[in-house]
């Protein structure tokens, strides 16, 4: 098609096209998917001089190969790779322009978990109930309600803006690799364990290897649920960062793809903290710091706040 | 309504949610109610609010804090349990008729499920086709409704060990739950049936098109012929 701009020669590991997630279907039991670090996908869209919800490339541990078909503009953030455009190395987190003929490899990720990738004027796929993002256990959404394969190509939008900077300033970089601490309110069943849910904040939890889009499973010290707790619940909506825990004491972090969960939630994680958890990898370490819903209200404002300052320095011409 | 209904339990989740609870139970009016009182705060409520999701006995408000204030948001959800209208909630379910081929090729569990229960192939099919279920919420994936009303005689255990793949339109017992897999999954459910509809098409507004929650379910035996038939109209309505 006249608009395809990329074919994708490796697709990687796990590339998905995503953007900030469908809202409005969950009580059909449709999954909100989404970028899984939406700080860094919202970054790669400033860059790129993208809206907020355009979509983007998500793609997990090994980055992808594309052949370019079309002038366009590309920004890369997230994860730590290798990023190399023909036999230039082009650094993480800016953006670059590509013409036809093209190559572009981005490789095994260094620190972190998932790099993003976003191109002037979105990737243009069609909006399946008002998202472009991929579900794949539905098969809905994004290219084909899939993972990229090779031999794909990848069509974009109309670039509309071009952003006066190519790079992004250092204080706007989260860290990668050290593991996670991450804020969270306690509830809404906190009520259900002893003291109230205080073991969740009392030692640091690892990553194992049952990590994917659907949820986080760690592994540390038990959690005891209280005396008079039935251990199980009545099946609930579920909120991504909701920290369920099953009979076993071990924590569970439900994330974008599951709508409804039946184990009593000691905690949810402050929606700024869910990109640190896009970037977790098995083995890593993760604590807990509990803080108020006024706190965590404060949190999200001041993100919409950073990211606002952030477009503001990338766009501005100079 | 009968029910006894007391005030819900509020409870924030983190900077972008509100879980409205309203008691820990399995329960069709308590069932209509969480419906009822989502629907009304869905009518009144504009900026901010991403959706209001419903289950069992509770509902999730997911909001956009910049745009949303949580007091106010509990003082709607209060104003929406005040007035509790007798008929409201119940007149909106409809019953969606789901045909199912119990056939041996489609049903690879219904003999042990007869052989479990000591009931013939003849009164398992009798026995599921003849209840009417309350779906009480969607969920697990897209399109699973979560049925109440299985009767006592047909309640099964799980497979010991899940199938990696069943296929869409799979229709199952597990315990005391019956459902239909609308999508192709793993899934450890005894299988003794399949519906040739397909009950999810993301390529539909709504995409589950045949129920919703609060409808009442009820299952129609049909033949491999007519199954085959309708699987056919299906492909051929794209």
């Amino acid at each position: 098609m006249a608009n395809d701009t990329f074919l994708v020669l490796d697709p990687g590991a796990f590339t998905t096209i995503q953007d900030l997630g469908r809202f409005g279907y969950q009580t059909l039991g449709v999954p909100i998917s989404g970028a899984m670090d939406s700080y860094s996908a919202r970054a790669a869209n400033i860059l790129a001089g993208n809206s907020p919800t355009s979509a983007v490339l998500e793609m997990t541990i090994r980055g992808c190969t594309l052949a370019v078909m079309r002038n366009a503009r590309v920004a890369l953030t997230g994860a730590m790779a290798e990023i190399r455009h023909n036999s230039i190395q082009r650094p993480s987190w800016s953006a670059f322009e590509v013409e036809p003929g093209d190559l572009l490899r981005i490789s095994q990720v260094s620190l972190g978990c998932r790099i993003y990738m976003a191109v002037g004027g979105g990737f243009e796929v069609p909006l399946i109930m008002g998202s472009r993002s991929t579900c794949t256990q539905a098969a809905l959404g994004g290219l084909r309600g899939r993972a990229l394969q090779k031999g794909d190509f990848l069509p974009a939008g109309q670039a509309e803006n071009v952003p006066g900077q190519n790079a992004i300033p250092g204080e706007f970089i989260p860290e990668m690799g050290q593991g996670a601490a991450l804020h969270c309110v306690p509830g809404p069943q906190d009520h259900m364990f002893r003291d109230k849910g205080r073991d969740l904040f009392t030692c640091p939890y690892t990553v194992t290897q049952r990590a994917d889009r659907r949820g986080i499973r760690l592994e540390g010290p038990q959690i005891q649920h209280s005396h008079q707790s039935p251990g199980a619940i009545v099946s609930e909506p579920i909120l991504p960062g909701n920290i369920q825990v099953p009979a076993d004491g071990q924590p569970i972090i439900l994330l974008r793809e599951q709508t409804a969960g039946g184990y009593p939630k000691i905690a949810t994680v402050v929606s700024t903290d869910l990109s640190k958890l896009g970037q977790v990898i098995p083995g890593d370490s993760i604590t807990f710091i509990s803080v108020t819903a006024q706190q965590a209200r404060d949190m999200n404002l001041a993100e919409q706040e950073k990211l606002k300052l952030l477009q503001n320095s990338v766009w501005q011409k100079s | 309504m009968s029910l006894k209904i007391n005030n819900p339990r509020i409870s924030h989740c983190a900077d972008w949610g509100l879980l409205v609870e309203f008691g820990e139970r399995i329960d069709p009016e308590l069932n209509a109610w969480t419906r009822l009182v989502a629907d009304r705060l869905r009518q009144c409520l504009t900026d901010g609010v991403l959706e209001v999701v419903t289950a069992y006995s509770s509902f999730l408000v997911i909001y956009d804090p910049a745009l949303l204030d949580t007091a106010a948001l509990r003082k709607t959800v209060f104003a929406c349990c005040s007035e509790k209208k007798e008929d409201e909630a119940f007149q909106l379910s409809s019953t969606a008729e789901i045909p199912v081929c119990y056939e041996p090729q489609y049903a690879p569990d219904i003999e042990d499920v007869a052989r479990l229960n000591n009931l013939t192939v003849e009164e398992v099919i009798d026995i599921h086709c003849g209840t009417e279920y309350l779906i009480y919420m969607l969920g697990f994936a897209p399109g699973f409704p979560y049925l109440g009303g299985l009767d006592q005689r047909l309640h099964t255990p799980r497979l010991d060990t899940p199938r990696k793949l069943l296929p869409a339109g799979a229709v199952g017992i597990a315990g005391s739950q019956t459902g239909i897999y609308p999508l192709a999954s793993p899934g450890g459910w005894r299988i003794i049936g399949r519906t040739p509809l397909q009950l999810f098409d993301a390529g539909q507004n709504p995409p589950v098109p045949y129920y919703a929650p609060g409808d009442k379910l009820k299952f129609k035996r049909i033949s491999s012929r007519e199954f085959q038939r309708m699987a056919g109209e299906q492909s051929h309505g794209k």
